[in-house]
C-alpha cells in the first residue's frame, strides 16, 4: 500500500492526498446528497413561503418560526414529544439492562430467554403496531380481557385522551427494550469475570458490585444507548400512523408525525420544513448535551 | 493462622474429570506452592479453595473449619489473580480500599490498613492513578496491596508473577516471600514454574493430569523424584532420562559397553542423572576411574556454567560443567558420576525404584 501510495517526495504526498480523498469521495457524496444539502434546503424553505400553483414562493424571513409559537398544536406536539421521550428513554434503558443481567448468567433457558426478549425488534413496526391495536382493543383486546379478570371495567385506551399517550410509549418501550439488551449483554460479556471473582472474594454483597463495578463499566454502553433511544423516541412515527393518527384531539401527536401531517396532508412544505429545523436542533442539543454530561462521567480505559 | 486442609477433592468439567480425588494439606503460616504443568488442575485446585468454583465431591478445610459449602466472602481469605483483576475504572486507592469498604470497615480503620499496605509496597505515589496509567510490576503491586489490606490469614496467589519480566519476577518472588514471613501468612501459590516453586516454597505440590503426583518440601524434590514426572520437572536443565537394557554383571546404556552402571537387571527400568551431577572430562584429562566413554554433540554456554549434550551409546546425557568449556563438536569426553546420583525408575510405571546400588536411603 505505501508503495503504490508512493511515500517519498512531493508528488508523492500529492498523490497520496489524491488517493485519500478519492477513497473519501463515495461517503462524501453519499452524506451530501442524502444529508447535508437536503437540511441546508429545508432550512432555506422553511424561510419561504409554500408555493401554491401559480404563486412562487417568496421570501418571508422568520415568519414561519412566528406561526409556530403561535401554533397550539406545535406545543401539544412537542410537549408530547417531551413527555414519551422522557418517559420511554429511562424505562426502555432500564429494562433493556434487567433482561441483560437476566440472561447473562447461567440461568437454564436463558437461550430461549436472550430469544424472546430479542424478538420484538426484528418484527416490523407496521406489524406490532397492529398487535398493540389488537391488545387496546375495548372489551376483546388483551388488556381489557385481562384487566377484567381483576374486576377492573373496559375502557377504550386508545380513544382516550388520558390513556392515549402511555399506550403508545409501552408499545415504544416493548420494541426498543429488547434491541438495546443486545448492547448491555455484549458489554456485559466483555467485563472480565476475575472482577466479579475478585470482588466475591471481598465480599457479598451484590447490589454494591452491580453500583460501583458493572454500572460504571457499562457506562460507555449506556452512553451509546441513550442517545440512540433518545434520537428513536423522536424519530419513531410508524405505529403513531397505524394506531392513533396522532388522536384523539392531537393527544398522541408527536413532533415528527406532525412535521408528516404538515408536509404531507397539508401540503403547507414551508411551514414543514421550519418544523424540521425546530426537530433538527432538539436533536442536535440533546445528543451533544448528552455525550458531554455521560462522558464525563465515563471512565477512561 | 489457619491452615488449609483439602479431601478427596474432585471437579469435572463436561463429563471431563480435571481434579481426581485430590488430598493436601499446608501448614498454618507456610508458603505451599502449587506446581505443574497448565491443565494439570493446580488453578482449579485453588479456585475450589476460594469457593469461585464448587467441588463435585470432597472437603475444604480452612482451620479446622469446613468451609466446602460457604460462598468466597465467608473464608476469610485474599486472593491475588493472574491478570490482576483491578477495576479499570477506580483508582489505586479505591482498588485497594474496595474490598474494605464492601465489607464496611470504618473509615479511620480504612485509612490506617491503606497507609500501612502504601508503605509496604512502595505505593504512596501511585495512590492516584487509574490500572491503566500503571505499568505490570505497579498493577500487580495493587493487587498485592489489595490482598495485603484484607488482613486475611489465608491467602490464595494464582500465577501472580507471569506477566511480568524475568528480572522484575525475580525481585517480586524474594518480596512476596518477605511479606509471608513476616505476616506469617499462610499462602497458596499457584505457578507452572518450577524455579519460582523452588525458591520460594516451605512445600511444594507437583501435580499432573489432575492428582498430586508428589508433594514434600523443595529439597526432596529435588533429590529424591518419585516418578519419572517429578524428575523431568523439578531442576533446571531437566534431569537426564535414559533407558537401561540388560548386560553382563547388571544394567547399561544401551550401546555402552564397559562395566555397568547399574547392578541387577537393566531391561525396563530408566536411570536418571541430574546433569550436575555428571562429570565430563576431555578423554585425555580423565583420572582412569570407572566412567563411560562419551562424544560431545553440542555446548551450550549459560555464563556460569556450560551445559555439554553427549552422546552414550545410544542415548543423549547432557552434563553441567561450571564456567567456559571451548570444545568442537565430536570431541571425545569422560563421563562419571558418583553411584549415588543415580536415580531408578520402572519404565512401565514411571515409579521410583531403589537402586540396588545402594542401601536405600528411605529404608535407612
Amino acid at each position: 500500500m505505501t508503495a503504490a501510495l508512493g511515500g517519498a517526495g512531493p508528488r508523492g504526498a500529492g498523490a497520496q492526498a489524491l488517493m485519500a480523498w478519492l477513497l473519501l469521495l463515495p461517503a462524501a457524496v453519499l452524506l451530501a446528497a442524502f444529508t447535508y444539502v437536503p437540511a441546508l434546503g429545508s432550512a432555506l424553505a422553511s424561510l419561504y413561503s409554500t408555493p401554491h400553483g401559480a404563486r412562487p414562493a417568496r421570501f418571508v424571513g422568520l415568519d414561519n418560526y412566528a406561526a409556530m409559537a403561535a401554533d397550539p398544536v406545535f406545543w401539544r406536539a412537542l410537549q408530547n414529544s417531551v413527555v414519551y421521550a422522557a418517559g420511554t428513554v429511562p424505562l426502555a434503558i432500564g429494562l433493556a439492562l434487567a433482561m441483560a443481567l437476566l440472561v447473562n448468567g447461567s440461568a437454564p433457558g436463558r437461550g430461549l430467554l436472550r430469544t424472546a426478549f430479542f424478538l420484538p425488534t426484528v418484527l416490523p413496526m407496521i406489524a406490532v403496531a397492529n398487535i398493540w391495536l389488537f391488545f387496546f382493543t375495548q372489551d376483546y383486546g388483551l388488556v381489557d380481557q385481562l384487566l377484567g379478570l381483576a374486576g377492573v371495567p373496559p375502557r377504550n385506551w386508545l380513544g382516550g385522551p388520558h390513556t392515549v399517550l402511555g399506550c403508545m410509549m409501552a408499545v415504544a418501550v416493548w420494541k426498543e427494550a429488547g434491541f438495546f439488551m443486545i448492547f448491555y449483554l455484549a458489554a456485559l460479556q466483555t467485563i472480565p469475570p476475575n472482577l466479579r471473582e475478585a470482588a466475591a472474594i471481598d465480599g457479598d454483597r451484590r447490589f454494591y458490585v452491580f453500583r460501583r463495578v458493572t454500572l460504571p463499566l457499562l457506562m460507555p454502553t449506556t452512553v451509546f444507548v441513550a442517545v440512540n433511544a433518545l434520537i428513536n423516541a423522536f424519530r419513531l412515527v410508524d405505529h403513531v400512523i397505524v394506531m392513533t393518527n396522532g388522536g384523539p384531539d392531537n393527544a398522541s401527536n408527536l413532533l415528527l408525525y406532525y412535521v408528516y401531517e404538515v408536509a404531507f396532508k397539508f401540503w403547507d412544505t414551508s411551514y414543514a420544513a421550519a418544523l424540521t429545523l425546530v426537530l433538527l436542533v432538539i436533536l442536535a442539543t440533546l445528543a451533544f448535551t448528552q455525550f458531554a454530561v455521560l462522558d464525563r462521567r465515563t471512565h477512561c480505559r | 493462622m489457619p491452615g488449609v486442609r483439602v479431601e478427596g477433592l474432585r471437579r469435572s468439567w463436561g463429563g471431563v474429570a480435571v481434579l481426581h480425588g485430590i488430598d493436601v494439606a499446608v501448614a498454618p503460616g507456610t508458603l505451599a506452592v502449587l506446581l505443574g504443568p497448565s491443565g494439570c488442575g493446580k488453578s482449579t485446585l485453588l479456585r475450589l479453595i476460594a469457593g469461585l468454583d464448587a467441588p463435585d465431591a470432597g472437603r475444604v478445610l480452612i482451620g479446622d473449619t469446613d468451609v466446602t459449602a460457604r460462598p468466597p466472602s465467608g473464608r476469610d481469605l485474599a486472593m491475588v489473580f493472574q491478570n490482576y483483576a483491578l477495576f479499570p475504572h477506580l483508582d489505586v486507592r479505591e482498588n485497594i480500599l474496595f474490598g474494605l469498604k464492601m465489607r464496611r470497615i470504618p473509615a479511620a480503620e480504612r485509612a490506617r490498613r491503606l497507609a500501612r499496605a502504601a508503605e509496604t509496597l512502595g505505593l504512596g505515589p501511585l495512590l492516584g492513578r487509574k490500572p491503566a496509567q500503571l505499568s505490570g510490576g505497579q498493577q500487580q503491586r495493587v493487587a498485592l496491596g489489595r490482598a495485603l489490606v484484607s488482613e486475611a490469614p489465608l491467602c490464595l496467589m494464582d500465577e501472580p508473577l507471569s506477566n511480568l519480566d524475568a528480572q522484575l519476577r525475580q525481585d517480586m518472588r524474594r518480596e512476596i516471600r518477605d511479606l509471608q514471613r513476616r505476616l506469617g501468612l499462610t499462602l497458596l501459590y499457584v505457578t507452572h514454574d518450577q524455579t519460582e516453586a523452588m525458591s520460594m516454597a516451605d512445600q511444594v505440590i507437583l501435580m499432573r493430569a489432575g492428582a498430586v503426583e508428589q508433594a514434600g518440601v523443595p529439597e526432596a524434590l529435588y533429590a529424591r523424584p518419585e516418578t519419572v514426572f517429578a524428575a523431568r520437572f523439578i531442576g533446571t536443565s531437566p534431569m537426564n532420562l535414559v533407558a537401561l537394557e540388560d548386560c553382563d554383571g547388571g544394567g547399561a546404556i544401551a550401546g555402552t559397553s564397559g562395566a555397568p552402571p547399574v547392578q541387577g537387571g537393566g531391561a525396563g527400568r530408566i536411570l536418571g542423572l541430574r546433569p550436575e551431577d555428571v562429570a565430563a572430562v576431555p578423554e585425555g584429562q580423565a583420572g582412569g576411574g570407572p566412567g563411560l566413554a562419551a562424544t560431545l554433540v553440542s555446548c551450550e554456554y549459560h555464563g556460569a556454567d556450560s551445559l555439554l549434550t553427549c552422546r552414550v551409546g545410544a542415548e543423549r546425557v547432557t552434563a553441567r560443567r561450571p564456567g567456559l568449556m571451548r570444545l568442537q563438536p565430536g570431541t571425545p569426553l569422560h563421563l562419571s558420576w558418583p553411584a549415588e546420583a543415580m536415580h531408578l525408575f520402572e519404565a512401565g510405571t514411571g515409579r521410583r525404584c531403589p537402586n540396588p546400588s545402594l542401601p536405600d536411603r528411605r529404608a535407612a
